[in-house]
């Protein structure tokens, strides 16, 4: 019954209150709002900040216009408390503290090439990144938002995303390039 | 279209972001050049590998957790109408609750002062009972809950009227300029000089010379404008743009559910003083503690919209302007920039003439109807 929601009929639900609504919201976006958050505050603040950022999302539904998608505004929303606790904590403070991955001094060039390291040295890289390229990383490959959805989710000009996303590209092919080097090194 | 312009187009190109002439003029660059044909394969590449990164999932728990947050309509409640219709509804509600908390309490109240130990047992497992049901009941009671904390139907109306405006100002700015340096300072200096303070800082360099960045700043509400038109002036504005969230209603939402908190804590507080039993005291402590969980939540929430109206944020984006690289004297210099010039003009021609060759069935067919026409007619011409 619930799949056959359209997002119009969804939003009228969830501002009558409907506790139905509210579960087809979070099953639509629970996963997604805590990958989100979880790529922005870390792994340790993930379960806190998402659950803030889902209750936030649940109660200002009321005020959804409808000027953007339903996913759209989900992001913005969670966006913007992961930012809030970012500035709470620390306005220059970088939510990773994970380090590149080393690659294994044991295995050989072709076993360090495994799809598996290359995706875990890739989620390191990424983690690695400043918070404003992380975001734009984030939202766009791992969410899946195009770049004017993700301009309104950050709330900036669609321009800045594409040169954000650029330089961050740029910046994780160095990363990628300088943990392979001292793979070879180490090797 | 340059190696360099295609590097930065390049991901944006991938995602299928570009406008139709940019990603003709890059696809056109890249059949001619190895280099950035090597880097684009690479970035595409790069692009899967992130693509392919393992997403985490939501634990288990944090469903009910949010569900838990959350105050429903009890089954059967009309959807919130208009401003007028709630504070009816609230009004109505209040009484209600005055009526239904004097008939349970007071009696409480008065079997309390009764030396009867039977007559407290009895009271406790009432109290008791109240605790359980509204646990079970769930979404119903939390709604209850609510009603019944709040005193005076003209408390809880009061606050629409004292509703002081509040919007959330944000401004996004990008300015184009000569030294980003020297203008990242000057943006800086100006948002001290007006009150506020720089939150966020990044900068972008090329070759150890920062480039570009953005700047987050909070700045007095007073002096938004002022800042952003001071802002506008260190270099070209490439983009600007205002926008405001009014948070007026919430704000008002939550005074009046600070007031009702508040009086709910008094109440269970008045409770506390006349309890004499452990487990009445430990069921007061709890409700106790929830209420001032609740406030502190509410006020921690007041006081962000709060402040965050009082001060504006400006997002500034700087970027250089790209410095014109000294020319090489060097004949060899001279003569390679020579023959790649050649190179892409004779692959640009290439191109073109690959691409009037697949649309001549558009141009070729008009223009040999119009020779055959102009053909004939001198011809008629000619035989008259």
């Amino acid at each position: 019954m619930a799949s056959s929601w359209d997002e119009r009929k969804l939003v009228t639900e969830l501002k009558a209150g409907n506790r139905e609504a509210f579960e087809r919201l979070l099953d639509l976006y629970e996963d997604k709002v805590y990958g989100l958050v979880h790529g922005m505050v870390g792994a340790v603040d993930a379960d806190d900040i998402a659950q803030d950022a889902l209750i936030e999302i649940c109660k200002a539904v009321v005020s959804f216009r409808g000027d953007s998608s339903l996913a759209t505004w989900v992001h913005r929303v969670a966006v913007n408390v992961c930012l809030e606790h970012r500035r709470k904590r620390h306005p220059l403070f970088v939510p990773f503290e994970d380090e590149l991955a080393e690659p294994d001094p044991q295995a050989g060039p072709s076993e360090a090439l495994e799809r598996g390291e290359v995706k875990g040295s890739v989620d390191a890289a990424i983690g690695s990144l400043s918070d404003l390229h992380r975001d734009v990383v984030i939202l766009h490959e791992l969410q899946g938002l195009t770049y004017a959805e993700c301009a309104k989710a950050l709330g900036c000009p669609v321009g800045t995303v594409k040169s954000r996303l650029s330089n961050a590209f740029v910046k994780l092919r160095e990363l990628l390039q300088s943990c392979t080097v001292e793979g070879e090194v180490a090797i | 279209m340059n190696c360099l312009r295609v590097s930065q187009e390049m991901k944006a190109y991938i995602d299928g972001e570009l406008r139709p002439w940019t990603r003709w003029l890059v696809t056109c660059h890249i059949t001619s050049c190895e280099q950035c044909r090597r880097e684009m394969e690479a970035m595409n590449e790069l692009t899967n590998d992130v693509r392919n990164v393992q997403q985490v999932s939501a634990p288990d728990g944090l469903r009910d957790k949010v569900l838990g947050g959350i105050t429903f309509q009890p089954v059967g409640h009309a959807p919130r109408g208009s401003s007028v219709m709630r504070g009816l509804g609230t009004a109505a509600g209040g009484m209600v609750a005055l009526v239904v908390l004097a008939a349970i309490i007071m009696p409480i109240f008065s079997r309390a002062r009764e030396s009867s130990s039977r007559a407290r047992y009895l009271n406790a497992q009432r109290m008791e009972m109240r605790a359980k049901e509204s646990k079970s009941i769930g979404v119903a009671s939390d709604y209850d809950t609510r009603v019944m904390g709040k005193v005076a139907p003209s408390e809880a109306a009061a606050p629409a009227a004292s509703a002081r405006l509040l919007i959330i100002k944000t401004a996004d700015l990008s300015v184009q300029v000569r030294d980003f340096q020297q203008t990242n300072d000057q943006a800086v200096s100006i948002a001290r000089s007006v009150g506020g303070y720089v939150t966020d800082t990044s900068a972008e360099s090329d070759r150890g010379v920062p480039t570009s960045g953005s700047l987050s700043m909070r700045v007095p509400v007073s002096a938004f404008e002022r800042t952003l038109n001071r802002l506008a002036k260190l270099g070209r504005v490439t983009s600007r743009s205002i926008s405001g969230e009014d948070v007026t209603g919430e704000s008002v939402d939550l005074d009046s559910r600070l007031r009702n908190l508040r009086a709910e804590e008094r109440q269970y507080l008045d409770i506390m003083n006349r309890a004499k039993r452990i487990p009445d005291v430990v069921t007061v402590t709890n409700e106790l503690s929830r209420v001032r969980g609740e406030i502190e939540e509410a006020q921690g929430r007041l006081k962000y919209l709060k402040s965050a109206a009082a001060m504006s944020t400006i997002n500034l984006t700087i970027g250089e302007k790209a410095k014109t690289q000294p020319r090489k004297s060097s004949i060899e210099s001279t003569f390679g920039n020579a023959i790649a010039s050649l190179g892409g003009t004779l692959s640009a021609l290439a191109s073109l003439a690959i691409w009037l060759l697949v649309y001549s069935p558009f141009w070729a067919l008009p223009i040999a109807l119009w020779l055959y026409a102009r053909k004939r007619g001198i011809s008629t011409q000619q035989q008259s």
